[in-house]
């Protein structure tokens, strides 16, 4: 394995194939604030050279952290197909990434090569391509998943309503929900960010939301976001869950600090498939967020895209509905500015994708970060020109609760008409027959007005 | 495809409804006007052109022939959020993206605010510092927020009472405002409940550019049971003042974040600061009687 290069004289060597990871990874507070981050951009394109000509199985066979220390690495490693990755172990990063812009390389190509690749590969390759590179060899992947209702196919994508409230508070919770409804936003999902993390709190809610979804007959999917052993405390109290929630992380001692362990997960999907009220057969959604692990002191070390990736293969274990990354969520410690969001939620997108579930960005800042609402929009366009299946967005952008901007309701029929995608079909029947999308799926002269579900 | 013109025409008619609502006050006051009976739509007698910050967003109504106004304006009641501010096309009216834009300057500008000294004094809190030299620092380096000087370890010492159940430590964290607004009303409500459960106590510390993990260095010195600390939050469009409470029990330098338990959102449209505290106190006395806080508690 080679570890050095020289570049318009000067030599660079590298340690190990982390550093060579961190250093080849594009500009990012966070891996600058844990000491990993190239000391120039000539060490990064360095750093960049010597990545796209390691192997496949170099990486392989040095993954971020130790197999023997990390349930995570396990995770990733059993999970190879073997077969697959016999075929292409001699590969270089470098070919990999040729390999996936070729016109014979279709999605279903590329989805088979896939299952021959560990997460330090996928990381490794997404750092030796451009923006446009990444929205190119994303567009080209369906991957599709069924709760109550089905994400991920082509031309298609879904939206989750965002019904956040300060207090949990059921009258604030539903006039958000019939805003976010008006607007023809809640295909992905209704899936409430709750304040109270009990098991009473979260069994009410998950009642309530499963009861609306009835008596409106809404073709989507419910979740409340609490910790997966209160999620699971209240299936196992009979509350209706579609699907269980759970924010997970690229290393053992993070998921620790998420008080998220394999054998919990594990325990949890089990459950869920037996308990799970909406029959459907991905029945996990995941949340994950660049920064999650430095933040809890427990990067070992290893770059944040690296760990990112590594979070999605761990993901894939479960067969998710979808996951879903909070690009600019985590704080400008980690994801500085509008330049470093909008590459994060390329290369979050596409490295879900290649990970094989669908893939959905909250495209969000924080109001300590330099950025705004412009830098969302343009994220969201690229995103849904990437072929992004799974979006979320609240009343003008604004979550109450937990105090970020992400897309706003308005946001979601403007981008559909821009980028000519549609949403869940059954979803969109529906809405034409509450008469809020007409025909052709543009908004009726009621879109908007939430007083409808007043009736 | 649908009818362009239509569309267009339609849109048109709504805009000219709402400006014309406005201009003849039928309106529900959208954006309150400080000219009684002015009709001009730039500017009031003043020449101010309308404050747009003094509607509150309950207040805020957009939507020109809703299926159901009064029952719109209760469910509206219930939450601050952005709702029934309407659309021309798909996209927000020029009054809703202005206002948003106002205050999400408002919420840059909590962040990098300190807290009034005076206040502090006043409260009688013990000031401390970390290891940040300035807010710039302290945002881009969270762990420098983590971490007291030397001159504040010994003010720690100087201060620890002895076999204390509750150690109070309040921290600027992501808004000085959240401090401002509710450590007055909390702090009393917080600790009358603590003295009728018998829990001991003593004078608050306050960390200036301080997280929240700054009470774990604060507990190992003065070994308290638990340690409460209330952090600003990162501010919201409508909350530049939410403070988050954040206690646990033994807290250790570099323990789980899964070990806290956390209530957030404590401000005047959230958990209410009088209430807080006296929830906060009887959680304090749950930990210090099964001797454990955040996910192992709740597993109980």
């Amino acid at each position: 394995m080679k570890l050095k290069t020289v570049l318009f004289g000067k030599t660079y060597q590298f340690k190990n194939v982390n550093e060579v990871q961190a250093k080849a990874s594009e500009q990012k507070s966070g891996d600058q604030l844990a000491g990993l981050a190239a000391g120039s951009t000539e060490e990064r394109a360095a750093a960049k050279i010597v990545l796209a000509d390691m192997l496949l199985s170099d990486l392989r066979n040095n993954p971020a952290v130790p197999y023997e220390l990390d349930d995570v690495t396990r995770v990733i490693q059993d999970q190879v197909n073997e077969a697959i990755y016999r075929e292409i172990k001699n590969w270089t990063v470098g070919d990999l990434r040729d390999f996936m812009m070729l016109y014979s390389s279709t999605g279903p190509i590329i989805q088979r090569i896939a299952t021959g690749l560990t997460s330090e590969m996928i990381a490794a390759v997404t750092k030796i391509m451009s923006n446009m590179d990444l929205i190119y060899v994303a567009k080209k992947i369906d991957n599709v998943a069924t709760c109550v209702t089905t994400i991920g196919q082509r031309g298609i994508a879904a939206n989750r309503a965002l019904p956040n409230h300060q207090t949990d508070d059921i009258d604030g919770i539903f006039a958000e929900l019939y805003e976010a409804l008006a607007y023809g936003v809640g295909d992905a999902m209704l899936g409430l960010n709750p304040v109270q993390d009990t098991v009473e709190s979260t069994s009410f809610l998950l009642h309530k939301l499963y009861d609306f979804r009835m008596k409106w007959e809404i073709p989507t999917q419910n979740c409340v976001l609490s910790h997966i052993t209160t999620q699971m405390a209240a299936l196992q109290k009979g509350a209706p869950l579609d699907m269980i929630f759970q924010s997970i992380a690229g290393t053992q001692k993070a998921n620790e600090s998420f008080g998220v362990t394999t054998t919990m997960l594990d325990d949890a999907y089990d459950l869920g498939k037996r308990e799970c009220v909406s029959g459907g057969r991905n029945i996990m959604y995941f949340e994950t967020g660049e920064g999650s692990e430095l933040s809890a002191d427990a990067h070992l070390g290893v770059d944040m895209l690296t760990l990112e990736a590594r979070t999605y293969g761990y993901a894939r274990r479960y067969d998710p509905f979808y996951v879903m990354s909070v690009v600019g969520f985590i704080g400008p410690e980690y994801i500085y500015d509008s330049v470093q969001q909008l590459r994060a939620g390329l290369e979050e997108h596409f490295m879900g994708t290649l990970s094989l579930f669908p893939m959905g960005v909250d495209v969000c800042y924080t109001n300590h970060m330099p950025a705004s609402q412009n830098d969302s929009e343009n994220l969201a366009l690229l995103l849904a020109h990437a072929g992004m299946p799974a979006f979320v967005t609240a009343p003008m952008g604004d979550d109450i609760m937990l105090n970020y901007q992400l897309l706003g309701n308005h946001d979601w029929q403007t981008l559909l008409e821009l980028s000519g995608l549609k949403r869940v079909p059954e979803f969109e029947k529906w809405l034409q027959k509450m008469e809020i999308l007409d025909e052709y799926g543009m908004f009726t002269a009621k879109a908007g007005d939430a007083s409808i579900f007043l009736k | 495809m649908i009818n362009e013109a239509t569309l267009k025409e339609s849109i048109r008619d709504i805009i000219k409804n709402v400006i014309q609502e406005e201009l003849s006050g039928v309106g529900t006051g959208a954006v309150k006007s400080q000219s009684k009976g002015s009709t001009s739509e730039h500017s009031d007698d003043n020449g101010f052109v309308d404050d747009v910050t003094q509607a509150t967003m309950k207040e805020t109504f957009y939507i020109p022939d809703p299926y159901d106004r009064e029952g719109y304006m209760k469910m509206k009641e219930f939450t601050s959020g952005r709702l029934g501010i309407w659309r021309a096309g798909p996209r927000p009216l020029t009054k809703a993206y202005l206002r948003f834009l106002a205050d999400h300057s408002a919420a840059q500008n909590a962040v990098w605010s300190d807290v009034d000294s005076e206040l502090v004094k006043e409260l009688g809190f013990i000031p401390l510092t970390t290891i940040a030299v300035d807010k710039a620092e302290y945002i881009k380096n969270p762990n420098t927020g983590k971490k007291l000087t030397d001159e504040a370890i010994e003010t720690v010492k100087k201060n620890t009472v002895k076999n204390l159940n509750v150690q109070i430590v309040f921290a600027d964290g992501l808004s000085s405002r959240a401090i401002e607004k509710n450590a007055a009303d909390f702090l009393p409500a917080f600790e009358q409940g603590l003295k009728s459960l018998g829990l001991s106590f003593s004078t608050p510390f306050f960390v200036t550019n301080g997280r929240v993990a700054i009470g774990d260095e604060i507990g190992q010195i003065t070994e308290a049971d638990v340690v409460a600390v209330f952090c600003g939050e990162r501010p919201g469009l409508n909350s530049t003042g939410s403070m988050g409470a954040y206690i646990t029990y033994k807290p250790t330098m570099g323990m789980e974040e899964a070990r806290r338990t956390v209530i957030s959102n404590i401000h005047e449209q959230g958990t209410a600061p009088v209430e807080a505290g006296a929830q906060i106190a009887e959680l304090c006395q749950t930990m210090i009687k099964h001797k454990m806080s955040g996910v192992d508690l709740k597993l109980i």
